[in-house]
């Protein structure tokens, strides 16, 4: 870190904190530096200014700070959509809400989206499956639609997993060409394919060309 | 049922080069799925196809090669299973009933391949995901001939396929992570539904009850 007054300062915010979060903190930032393929633990000493019986003290093999570091970024992207589900808006909104705070994210977080989202499933069970249950909990969010659509109450039960994991995968596949811009212009489609079963095709499409956030 | 490894013997006869490979690919295939990748190299799948060492060399640069073409086969053949079972002159919903159906069977009956492929082929990075991407495209391009059996479905939005294709993998991936392939009968029903849903909607919201088409065949 030597001389350099931007890591110093970094550092010094991050000494008033836990060990523990400054390197998943890190861990982070170099894995969408160098990729979780080529990862060394020196990359993730030298942005968190700790030494590598620090690492081994928090994490007993890479694959532990990748997974600390996946939930860190996938408890993030859920903060971001708790908050826009918080806007006094319809239900129909708040899902547009969500999906675009969502894409916002991974878009400016490109770097680290691509790692968690598809290096680390790769790499391990653990990351897959913690990947997993987000789907679940995105899902189980879209169901409480049915509460506010009567006719979406019969909707098969895998419904919104399939919508969910299906949206997730195609944004993947833009993360992995790293052709991450095209998803803003994608975002409308993915509104309109999330609603079309509580809305009906035309409802949703309103919604999700609409600028307010109520019909 | 995925073959993989039935079809060649053991032995030490000469062997055409496409058969060699054939059955480095089969070997590699139930050493894998035996084993698990992390835990297979080329000397032991060479020795379970009853070839030197040096064949498989001549065969593929390394491992990950050689998987990737034991992924193209499975891939080719659950594609297969799903385009035999389609019926294309029965109606739409009897077609996509027929092809979840076939798919999930045979996922189900090779689920121990089917884990190899969909949860540790990842392992090697790009390759294998563009190998699943292109999968899953033919897979879409085969729910995309409902368009034009459905005037429902003329009008979806162009991502429509793809979404429900990857959706619908991912949750047998889903379960084959949880070594939960038991449940994949289950599945059917719900993914029927889940499919035809874009093809019982109506232009102006719902007039019934969505799930009835994929109900009826289901």
């Amino acid at each position: 870190m030597g001389g350099d007054p931007q890591r110093r300062a970094e550092v010094s915010q991050e000494a008033a904190g836990d060990p523990r979060d400054w390197l998943v903190a890190a861990f982070a930032k170099a894995a969408a530096e160098h990729g979780y393929a080529k990862l060394e633990v020196d990359h993730v000493l030298r942005h968190a200014g700790v030494s590598r019986a620090a690492f081994e003290a928090n994490f007993a093999t890479m694959e532990h700070g990748l997974v600390a570091a996946q939930e860190a970024f996938l408890d993030r992207l859920w903060l971001d959509v708790a908050a826009a589900c918080e806007e006094p808006a319809e239900w129909a909104f708040k899902v547009r809400a969500a999906l675009h705070a969502v894409l916002s994210s991974l878009i400016e977080a490109s770097g680290q989206a691509r790692v968690f989202a598809i290096e680390a499933v790769g790499v391990s069970l653990a990351a897959a499956e913690r990947q997993f249950t987000m789907l679940d909990r995105l899902a189980d969010l879209l169901r409480s639609g049915r509460g506010h659509h009567p006719l979406a109450v019969s909707l098969p039960e895998a419904t919104e997993r399939t919508l969910v994991g299906g949206v997730a995968s195609v944004v993947s596949g833009h993360l992995l060409r790293e052709d991450v811009e095209a998803l803003r212009s994608l975002e409308v489609e993915f509104v309109e394919l999330l609603l079309s079963p509580y809305l009906g095709e035309q409802g949703a499409r309103r919604v999700a060309a609409s600028r307010s956030r109520t019909p | 049922m995925y073959a993989a490894w039935s079809p060649h013997g053991g032995g030490s006869g000469e062997f055409a080069a496409g058969e060699e490979r054939e059955r480095l690919v089969d070997a590699f295939t139930k050493v894998a799925t035996e084993r698990g990748y992390a835990h297979t190299g080329p000397d032991e799948v060479a020795a379970e196809a009853g070839l030197p060492r040096a064949t498989f060399d001549s065969h593929f640069h390394d491992l990950s090669q050689c998987l990737l073409a034991a992924y193209d086969r499975f891939f080719d053949c659950l594609v297969g299973e799903i385009e035999d079972s389609m019926d294309l002159g029965a109606p739409w919903p009897e077609q996509v009933r027929a092809g979840i159906g076939a798919a999930l069977g045979f996922v189900a009956e090779s689920a121990a391949v089917a884990r190899l492929f969909a949860v540790e082929a990842p392992t090697i990075g790009a390759p294998a995901i563009n190998r699943y991407i292109a999968a899953v495209e033919r897979i879409v391009a085969l729910l995309r001939l409902g368009r034009g059996r459905s005037a429902a479905a003329a009008a979806l939005p162009p991502l429509s396929e793809a979404v429900m294709v990857a959706g619908a993998v991912s949750l047998v991936v889903a379960a084959l992570l949880a070594e939960e392939q038991a449940n994949l009968p289950q599945l059917e029903g719900q993914l029927i539904e889940v499919l035809l849903l874009p093809y019982s909607a109506g232009t102006e919201g719902r007039q019934g009850d969505p799930g009835q088409v994929g109900r009826e065949v289901g």
